[in-house]
């Protein structure tokens, strides 16, 4: 057990710190420097969580940019060799266009993700009313697209 | 590496399925050749099957079945040539023949009835006979 003296030290140097202006100062800078800190770890941890994504993203990318570009490019030789210009072709090359969106989504840039809209709304008519033309300019365009490797970032 | 000789073949089965030469199913209606290859796990509790019950068919020529399957959870198909005795079969797989192999799946795809273009089919048909 502490004795009374001790107690009374201890109160003394607590009364001491919350009196001084300096400690003040120093718990104010400590509480403000943590702020800033805290935020800058969310920041970089935030960055680093969108590094990861998109390389783990990649490292998918890479492995199927090759199915996807014989997918568009089988889609596009129906359109133009076996004149299938139903809707159930439309649907197909839909669910496909889709398919590359969602698994690919971090690694599109916003002029991607722009034509991708445009495609999807042509996809997405009736195919008494879509421009096949467009619709196979798009498909090469995308199956273009996936002749480049992704490469992965480091921070 | 692809080889000529079955693009060509994969180009005849378009050429002939186009004609209604060839008579496509869906690969699930054929129990026994799907057990035996192996593609259906059948338990007392469940039963599954290991491809895309909707995007994979199959067609007889002589003893010969052709069947194109799309795996679940891919898709990315392949054309197996499966004699009746189940033994020296060729895989077509999407590496080498993808393209090829997804224009005979919209090919075949065709060929069968689709609830969701009956739907538009049957809302369009009232603006079809108005106009």
């Amino acid at each position: 057990m502490p004795s009374a003296d001790q107690i009374n030290f201890f109160a003394a140097f607590i009364n001491h710190i919350a009196e001084s202006k300096l400690w003040q100062a120093l718990a104010i800078f400590a509480s403000l420097a943590s702020l800033v800190f805290s935020t800058y770890i969310s920041v970089k941890a935030y960055k680093i969580n969108r590094i990861i994504k998109f390389n783990e993203t990649a490292r998918l990318y890479n492995a199927r940019r090759y199915t996807y570009f014989k997918i568009f490019r089988g889609h596009r030789t129906s359109i133009l060799k076996d004149d299938l210009k139903t809707d159930l072709i439309l649907k197909n090359i839909l669910e496909d266009v889709e398919g590359y969106a969602f698994e690919f989504k971090p690694l599109l840039g916003y002029f991607d993700i722009f034509h991708l809209y445009l495609f999807k709304r042509q996809l997405k008519k009736d195919a008494t009313k879509a421009d096949f033309n467009i619709i196979c300019n798009y498909l090469a365009r995308f199956s273009g697209k996936t002749r480049r490797r992704e490469d992965e970032k480091n921070g | 590496m692809a080889d000529n000789r079955y693009i060509e073949f994969i180009e005849l089965l378009i050429d002939q399925t186009k004609a209604n030469e060839l008579k496509w199913s869906y690969l699930d209606e054929n129990k026994e050749l799907v057990r035996r290859m192996g593609w259906y796990n059948e338990t007392v509790v469940f039963s599954e099957y290991f491809f895309n019950e909707e995007r994979s068919f199959f067609c007889k020529i002589g003893d010969m079945n052709i069947v194109l399957l799309t795996p679940n959870n891919d898709i990315s198909s392949a054309l197996y040539v499966i004699p009746y005795t189940f033994r020296n079969i060729v895989v077509l797989d999407f590496k080498n023949y993808g393209e090829i192999l997804t224009r005979l799946a919209n090919i075949v795809v065709a060929r069968f009835p689709n609830a969701d273009i009956f739907i538009t089919d049957f809302i369009r048909k009232p603006e079809r006979e108005a106009s």
